[in-house]
């Protein structure tokens, strides 16, 4: 028995710690000027983040060297990962974020390779609008509606119509959408707190 | 001053602390009395086990995304939030993993959060070891992205590549770059069930994905997988705190409309 | 060659090429102004009062010569540039002209970059520290580390958590520096680029004038703060840019860029409607 409960706690130990841990840095919020109890917690966890990233770059690495070695079909990607990844943290090591080859690369990598995915989410939100947008029920074809309305508010289209459209339009945005997107926040909100109630009652965990 | 700048000074001046223990002890007070209450179902959780038998039928890969969940310090609201996915994020894939272990499919995940990869080992682990077939697990299968754009352009490359038979993406994506996995999936037949954080997120899960659940449904995972009552009850309990603030509302604008407020 | 007519690249392509055809001779088309982005401007141009916190109402005159302007990169500007680059020019055009001091934090190495790679190159040229305006009117932190509790913690003092600024320079030594340190009073503007967390740190407090400027996307939920009174106005997105283009009086590109927009609604509205009509014929033919 005792034996059980020995290991019971030491299952939900990184529960409790979470929940410590999560209230003392959740103080500062409500503590004014924060103590420095608090404030060396959060520091201490913010610095530790990065060697959990170490540690997962590694694996990473580790996962497309493997590749390589058995001869996988992605063998050029993985080659590419592993290249660029030794290349930035050799970069990283020697010049750090101030290199000026570091800054040439990301600005000319990283950037470009955000700019490519904020392209394709442009036509990829249009995508389905071809794709699947049929007034199959009264709801669907009220938010066809709804979306022709954005695209008229956002466009000159609507006023080259009629003024009353981007009207309309900005009404649905400032009002309707700014209402539900506050009762989505307050939703989730309370959802969060209910979430600490369940971890305070051990209801929730933080390991399997 | 007048009645509504002392309301306002007053609601300014109320802790978070203060609401957080007033919420805290009405959740407390919902776990003793109402145990027992039937919830309705909410598709993530359904859906993503359908999404496993999907994969099992067509023979292809499960992709388990869930994006930017995981611990961060932004310190605002919307970098916390993330943060309340993790347990339910986690709770979900062990129960996707010990269904795929049975069925013996193969599920890879995405994240961009280092410390959640370290924890979705643990949970996936016990999960394959949960369906009998703890050899089925693959480490290497849970996938580490150091950013959004490496974790969007790798899914998009195996969605075609697989491709996947299904994607469960339950988490935080970003500024709707989700909607590029969901059509490269849909391109690939792949069945897709979807539950973000951001409502701007969402939104693309509205647009383009089979299921989908709000962010509150998806906090709340772990307790519809639990066959535990007093997470179920805690859950209910949330209503009565929503009962209450409309109550608010809707009195503050009667008494603002007559002019008294 | 055998085209496939039902594959989705195709859409891909016609997106492409109608940007790149109107991008070739952009034209400026009407389009109203919203009412966020009008007190945007005016709380530049003329002001405002705020009193969230009633005990203590703060007026701001107006973006004048000193002013002291905050400038938050900490949203999702890295994602969102696209959407905001030519509002962002504008409104920095702007602020230049009126002689505006302004400090630029960016609160990640995505942000910085993508200010680095568009932005402060076309104010101040490829060697920031060397131009006039630095250290004078212009001072850059760049990215330091810490979210919105950095902010918190900056409201007592900024230089007695960051006491340089991105090239390493004292801020005690930097002249637009010597009046800008507390920013709970010091700072006279912020101006978020899809920052969040602004209303709790700053305005409830302390009453600071909050501006925010965000991509279109963000205006889903930015619109709730400025609705609640806690931002004093909104640029959103390439239109937004066009708005504040045309309530300055600044020339630029995100009037034009209206075009490109408008031709991709169009192609999207007729594409649904077309698909809409077609699912309505295959449904009374079964």
């Amino acid at each position: 028995m005792g034996q059980q409960s020995q290991t019971n706690i030491v299952q939900e130990l990184p529960t409790i710690l979470g929940v410590i841990g999560l209230f003392i840095i959740a103080s500062l919020y409500w503590t004014e000027p924060g103590w420095e109890g608090a404030l060396v917690i959060r520091n201490a966890t913010t610095l530790s983040l990065p060697f959990a990233t170490i540690i997962t770059v590694g694996l990473l690495i580790r996962r497309h060297a493997r590749n390589i070695i058995r001869r996988e079909e992605t063998t050029p990607y993985d080659a590419i990962t592993i290249g660029s990844a030794v290349l930035i943290v050799l970069l990283g090591l020697v010049g750090g974020m101030a290199d000026p080859t570091m800054a040439a690369l990301y600005a000319n990598v990283n950037v470009i390779g955000t700019m490519a995915v904020i392209s394709a989410i442009s036509i990829s939100v249009f995508s389905p609008m071809i794709r699947i947008y049929r007034a199959k029920t009264p709801i669907m074809g009220f938010l066809i509606l709804l979306s022709i309305l954005a695209l008229f508010t956002y466009t000159p289209i609507g006023e080259m119509i009629h003024p009353a459209i981007p009207r309309l339009g900005d009404f649905v945005q400032i009002w309707i959408s700014g209402a539900s997107d506050s009762a989505f926040w307050i939703s989730t909100y309370i959802g969060a707190v209910a979430l600490i109630t369940r971890m305070i009652l051990l209801k929730e965990r933080l390991r399997p | 001053m007048t009645m509504n700048q002392l309301v306002l000074q007053a609601l300014v001046r109320v802790d978070v602390l203060g609401v957080f223990i007033a919420f805290f002890l009405v959740l407390l007070g919902a776990s003793f009395t109402l145990r027992g209450v039937s919830l309705r179902s909410i598709p993530t959780v359904e859906a993503s086990l359908e999404a496993v038998r999907a994969c099992s039928e067509k023979g292809n890969p499960l992709l388990f995304d869930t994006g930017w969940t995981g611990a961060n310090f932004w310190g605002h609201s919307s970098g916390l939030t993330t943060l309340c996915f993790v347990p339910a994020t986690l709770e979900l894939l062990r129960a996707i993993s010990r269904e795929s272990g049975k069925l013996g499919v193969r599920v890879i995940t995405g994240t961009t959060n280092a410390v959640y990869a370290l924890m979705s080992h643990d949970f996936m682990q016990r999960g394959f070891a949960e369906s009998g077939h703890p050899e089925r697990f693959i480490p290497t299968d849970i996938r580490f992205y150091p950013d959004n754009t490496a974790l969007n352009l790798s899914d998009v490359e195996m969605a075609h590549r697989l491709p996947f038979g299904a994607a469960v993406m339950v988490g935080g994506h970003n500024q709707t770059s989700n909607v590029v996995i969901y059509e490269a999936l849909a391109t690939e037949g792949a069945m897709i069930v979807a539950g973000e954080i951001w409502p701007n997120d969402n939104s693309m899960a509205a647009l383009a994905a089979d299921y989908m659940s709000f962010s509150e449904e998806n906090i709340a995972i772990g307790s519809y997988l639990s066959d535990d009552p007093v997470p179920k009850a805690i859950l209910a309990g949330e209503d009565i705190i929503k009962v209450f603030l409309i109550a608010i509302v809707i009195i503050g604008g009667i008494l603002a409309g007559a002019g008294v407020w | 060659m055998n085209i496939k007519w039902k594959d989705t690249r195709l859409i891909y392509l016609v997106i492409f090429l109608v940007i790149f055809g109107t991008s070739l001779t952009p034209i400026t088309l009407p389009l109203p102004v919203v009412q966020w982005s009008k007190e945007f401007y005016k709380v530049i141009d003329e002001g405002v009062t705020v009193s969230v916190n009633p005990d203590n109402p703060r007026h701001f005159a107006g973006v004048k010569e000193g002013t002291r302007v905050m400038i938050l990169n900490s949203g999702e500007t890295a994602k969102l540039w696209g959407d905001m680059s030519e509002a962002v020019k504008a409104v920095w055009t702007d602020l230049r002209r009126r002689g505006a001091h302004i400090l630029l934090w960016s609160s990640s190495v995505d942000n910085q970059a993508i200010l680095d790679k568009y932005l402060i190159p076309y104010f101040y040229g490829l060697d920031p520290q060397s131009h006039s305006d630095y250290g004078v009117s212009f001072v850059d932190l760049g990215f330091v580390a810490g979210g919105n509790a950095l902010l918190e913690q900056w409201r007592t003092s900024l230089r007695a958590i960051t006491p340089v600024d991105r090239y390493g320079n004292s801020l005690a030594d930097i002249p637009m520096m010597q009046n800008f340190d507390a920013m709970r009073i010091d700072c006279d503007l912020i101006i978020g680029l899809d920052a969040r967390g602004l209303e709790s740190i700053y305005v409830i407090r302390y009453n600071t004038p909050v501006l925010e400027m965000g991509g279109t996307d963000s205006a889903g939920y930015l619109a709730l703060s400025y609705t609640a009174g806690y931002f004093q106005g909104m640029i959103m997105g390439q239109r937004g840019g066009a708005e504040y283009e045309f309530l300055s009086g600044i020339p630029g590109r995100a009037s034009a860029y209206m075009l490109n927009s408008m031709a991709i609604a169009l192609i999207v509205t007729v594409a649904i409607v077309v698909g809409n009509i077609q699912y309505l014929m295959s449904r009374r033919e079964t």
